[in-house]
């Protein structure tokens, strides 16, 4: 793909950069925090009043999320207030939140559903097992709404990468509470235990859960024969819904597919497009273990495609969809060209563009609808004499053009 | 003494410790249970309300228990029970930062929305309802809180001005509340609560004091008047005796209502509603009174009057009535003496009874007033007055006489010393012949004792007069001539020349007649004199002044052994019929 993506830069001349163009491009001031660690998964919240982002402290030692509020409006850049940590570290810990010392680590953070109050939001976090003994640190799924702060799960083995389907009423995280990685659904308005298990492979890890677009099937990767293929489950919210764990696991593989099968690559990171037709994923072929290719399935048909070569996977999630579906943000691992943005079409016949952010080092794309324009949240950074300090890296914000 | 004492402060001293220690020991326990997580929760619940139980007075404000439980209790999704121990740590100034970060996890972390109760008046015994409203749901903490709220609402909650916050899941609900102090007996209110919201539902908003009213209570009424308090177009007037049922009384837009029906002499609870133009309540307000009491005191005295009636003066104290009734009890038999009601009605008057017929014996009568209250089961007030009518007189005993220049003063005794007549008749012993006395007066008032006269005579100093007196009943004696020793001297005046009619001596009189069988003695009247002979004979001298130009009636009476008199003659004496000759 990466001979591909060349092939068809020198091919196109300057017409591959027409089509879809980064018009302005900022940095969004993060105040105190800046300088201060490693930024990564910025993502706008679906009301778009908030923002997410984690921060790898510059220690190393600990990550946090942090929440933004934004004022969008006709701005450019959206007006961003001071972040504030998910979860204070310097809270009196009152239900055994936090982690060593006074400091809780936070990480994948998920938005959920936006009511007239607010945004909700499920992030992995540590708490103290005090009932446990000892200092030992895991994460639970922590759900924060308006009004609203609760681990949705307990349990010594990690919990992690919550997702929210789109109505809100299930989340699906991963945890390793069987022993060797499995997908849960949370389901908020069930009766008895919420907390139901989905994948039930005895060989192999799922993780990467990824909701389609009308909330009812889940994409994930699962472990495979020494492999990562990607999976569909097909109606896993009908799953969920199976109170019975016996029930439930003799229906889990009937509805769960193998959409990569045969494949000797490992999958990572699946994405559904918009229109909920596609899947877009990363790979790791097998002989380029450490590269990664963009590949995108019709879930009608199942026969995976490559689209790009040689990309950089985000921090968390998966590929970056156009909002019409109509292709993928993608970051080209490129050391010549310091990591920039491509824009992708599914249709070969159109060309890719590279966006001209003026960053370096990008990654962590999202994209967010604004009306008539897209924003495009990314961190980089800076390119050129206006950073100076090019050790961390920054939230960009790019209004892009078709 | 000073040895059980000693032992009993003894055991007491040590039940304190010991109830301090199990408390201490329970409170600890409950800490460990926290620390172990949610698992252990509902163990912490009951081992610290078990401590609560041990000593509720400490657990009230101590800060170790209440930090204890609330967090057993949020642990527990007992939302609204935790926030009444943080609430009342952090406003009695005992919280601390545990408790202060409790109370924000409550506020700001359950998912929970206030609903704060408010009432201007105390609440007792407040009950109530949640429900999910159609089309809402919970997630399953909100059900785990809901459930919990359910139960917590299921029992008897009493609080005052401070109000009761109930921490509820963010939804929709129906929520009914049973109103102690509201006559309706419940508000139900559909609300959408969101997380962190606080709403308020008033269940009293105002409680205007008891100063606003006016309260006059009366006979079984009790006139009731209140402040009209800003916005309020209606009222209702509920009546309870009890302050569990309430009776509506009056529905409309006057500020005043008077409870005619009231009953008396128990406490009567009236609560008012003042409603906005919308029938909104915007007010309860109550007063206690009481119809005004029955009559409790009254008083009855009897007294016999000289003429032999009884008067019997009466009067009943203040209070509700509604009739009086007074008997005449005498010989076991009761009869009504009064009876006033209504419109005749009065509050003190006097009977007048008799007279009375004098008997041999004494004459016990007893007057006993009622005082009632209609329908009443018997008299709000009862006095009685007993009277001892004497016998009547059996003799008398002795007749004294005093001479005070020309006025002579008349006492005499009777046996039995306070029997009775009618009347008495004195005369004065005769001193013509034949004539045992002239009559010169008579009281007639049987309490009697004496008399005084001026006699038409001039009274030369050795002139004397002897005088008996003759108790009556109506035209009877009581005394028997023939026993009279009143007059056992004779006059020393001696019996002057007797002149016969047509003598020429006008107009002197002789008069005969035949005798009457039986008569002890005869009674003669002229020109209003009596006197009394015991021959069937008489001579009146001096006539002639007395006739000119008068008519007088001559009788004659037959005096009887049993003190009746039967009429002999009588004559109508005219100068006409005795001509000057």
């Amino acid at each position: 793909m990466k001979k591909i993506l060349s092939l068809l830069l020198v091919l196109c001349g300057t017409y591959a950069f027409a089509g879809v163009k980064a018009e302005r491009v900022e940095a969004l001031a993060l105040g105190s925090l800046e300088g201060t660690g490693q930024i990564t998964n910025p993502r706008f919240s679906p009301d778009g009043k908030e923002m997410f982002f984690e921060l790898l402290a510059a220690d190393g030692e600990s990550s946090e999320v942090y929440v933004a509020s934004v004022d969008g409006g006709v701005v450019f850049p959206p007006l961003i207030g001071a972040p504030e940590a998910a979860i204070p570290s310097k809270k009196k810990d009152v239900f055994s939140l936090g982690g060593p010392g006074d400091k809780a680590i936070s990480e994948h953070p998920a938005w959920g559903v936006s009511t007239k109050r607010g945004q909700s939001i499920a992030l992995a976090v540590t708490r103290k097992e005090a009932s446990r003994g000892g200092s030992k640190i895991n994460f639970d799924i922590l759900y924060k709404a308006p009004g609203k702060k609760r681990f949705l799960t307990e349990h010594p083995e990690n919990d992690s990468e919550p997702t929210f389907n789109k109505s809100g009423e299930y989340l699906v995280f991963a945890s390793g509470r069987s022993g060797e990685g499995d997908l849960y659904a949370y389901s908020f308005y069930a009766d008895g235990n919420p907390i139901r298990r989905l994948t039930f492979e005895e060989s192999g890890s799922e993780l990467y859960p990824a909701w389609s677009p009308n909330g009812k099937s889940l994409a994930f990767i699962g472990h495979l024969g020494g492999v990562d293929h990607l999976f569909l489950m097909d109606d896993a919210v009908n799953l969920a819904d199976i109170k019975d764990e016996g029930e439930r696991r003799s229906k889990a593989r009937a509805m769960t597919r193998d959409l990569t099968p045969g494949s000797p690559d490992s999958s990572l990171a699946p994405s559904f497009s918009p229109d909920g037709k596609l899947i877009a994923f990363f790979v790791h072929p097998k002989n380029h273990p450490t590269r990664s290719d963009l590949y995108v399935v019709d879930i009608a048909d199942g026969e995976p495609t490559l689209l790009a070569e040689s990309v950089i996977p985000p921090t968390r999630d998966g590929p970056c969809w156009a909002p019409d579906s109509s292709g993928l943000f993608v970051v080209d691992e490129s050391a010549e060209l310091m990591n920039p943005i491509y824009f992708v079409p599914l249709n070969p016949a159109k060309e890719m563009s590279l966006l001209e952010t003026g960053t370096q080092l990008n990654g962590d794309l999202s994209l967010r609808v604004e009306g008539e324009r897209w924003l495009l949240l990314f961190v980089a950074q800076g390119g050129g004499e206006k950073d100076l300090e090019k050790r961390w890296r920054k939230i960009f914000v790019a209004e892009i053009t078709k | 003494m000073k040895r059980l004492a000693f032992f009993l402060l003894t055991v007491i001293a040590v039940s304190n410790v010991a109830v301090a220690a199990e408390f201490d020991n329970l409170v600890e326990r409950g800490e460990f249970f926290n620390e172990k997580g949610l698992a252990y929760a509902s163990d912490a619940v009951r081992v610290l309300e078990k401590a609560r139980d041990a000593d509720p007075a400490r657990a009230a404000v101590d800060l170790r228990f209440g930090n204890a439980i609330s967090d057993a209790y949020i642990k527990t999704f007992r939302y609204t029970e935790a926030f009444g121990y943080l609430q009342a740590l952090m406003e009695g100034g005992r919280g601390d930062s545990h408790t202060s970060s409790m109370l924000d996890f409550l506020l700001n972390e359950t998912g929970a929305g206030r609903l704060r109760l408010e009432s201007a008046a105390p609440v007792q015994g407040l009950t109530g309802e949640i429900s999910l409203s159609e089309g809402s749901r919970l997630d399953s903490a909100g059900k785990k809180a809901l459930d919990k709220l359910e139960k917590f609402l299921s029992l008897p909650h009493s609080f005052g001005k401070e109000g009761l916050t109930l921490l509820i899941p963010e939804g929709s609900f129906k929520v009914t509340f049973s109103l102690p102090l509201d006559a309706k007996g419940s508000l139900s209110a559909d609300m959408e609560i969101w997380a962190g919201d606080e709403l308020v539902q008033k269940l009293v908003g105002y409680y205007p004091p008891v100063e606003g009213w006016v309260v006059e209570p009366g006979n079984r009424r009790v006139s009731l008047g209140w402040a009209r308090i800003d916005g309020a177009s209606s009222f209702e007037l509920y009546r309870s005796l009890d302050l569990s049922s309430y009776e509506l009384l009056y529905a409309g837009e006057e500020a005043a209502f008077t409870d005619s029906n009231a009953p008396l002499g128990v406490p009567i609870y009236y609560k008012l509603f003042s409603f906005g133009p919308q029938g909104e309540a915007l007010a309860v307000s109550e007063v206690q009174t009481w119809a005004e009491y029955p009559v409790s005191e009254a008083k009855i005295e009897s007294f016999l009057n000289g003429d032999l009636t009884i008067s019997v003066p009466w009067a009943v104290g203040e209070g509700s009535l509604d009739s009086v009734v007074i008997w005449k009890v005498k010989d076991g038999v009761a009869e009504v003496a009064l009876n006033i009601s209504g419109e005749t009605l009065v509050r003190y008057g006097e009977l007048l009874d008799g007279p009375v017929k004098l008997t041999t014996s004494n004459q016990p009568i007893t007057y006993r007033l009622e005082a009632w209250l209609s329908g009443a089961a018997g008299p709000a007030a009862i006095v009685e007055s007993s009277i001892i009518i004497p016998p009547r007189i059996a003799r008398v005993d002795a007749v004294y006489e005093d001479r005070d220049y020309e006025e002579v003063h008349i006492e005499w005794e009777t046996f039995p010393k306070d029997a009775l007549a009618e009347g008495y008749a004195i005369y004065s012993l005769g001193d013509e012949r034949g004539v045992i006395g002239e009559l010169v007066g008579r009281v007639e008032n049987a309490h009697a004792r004496e008399y005084n006269y001026t006699p038409s005579k001039k009274l030369g100093e050795e002139y004397t007069l002897r005088h008996f007196v003759l108790p009556y009943i109506g035209d009877q004696f009581l005394v028997k001539p023939f026993e009279e020793e009143a007059s056992a001297e004779k006059p020393n005046t001696p019996f002057s020349k007797r002149r016969r009619v047509g003598d020429g001596t006008i107009p002197n009189l002789a008069l005969s007649w035949d005798p009457y069988e039986g008569a002890t003695r005869y009674l003669v009247t002229i020109a209003g004199k009596e006197r009394q002979i015991i021959e069937n004979y008489i001579e009146f001298k001096e006539l002639q002044n007395l006739l000119m130009g008068e008519n007088y009636k001559l009788t004659v009476e037959a005096l009887l052994p049993d003190g009746k008199k039967a009429p002999v003659l009588s004559l109508d004496l005219d100068y006409t019929h005795y001509p000057r000759q």
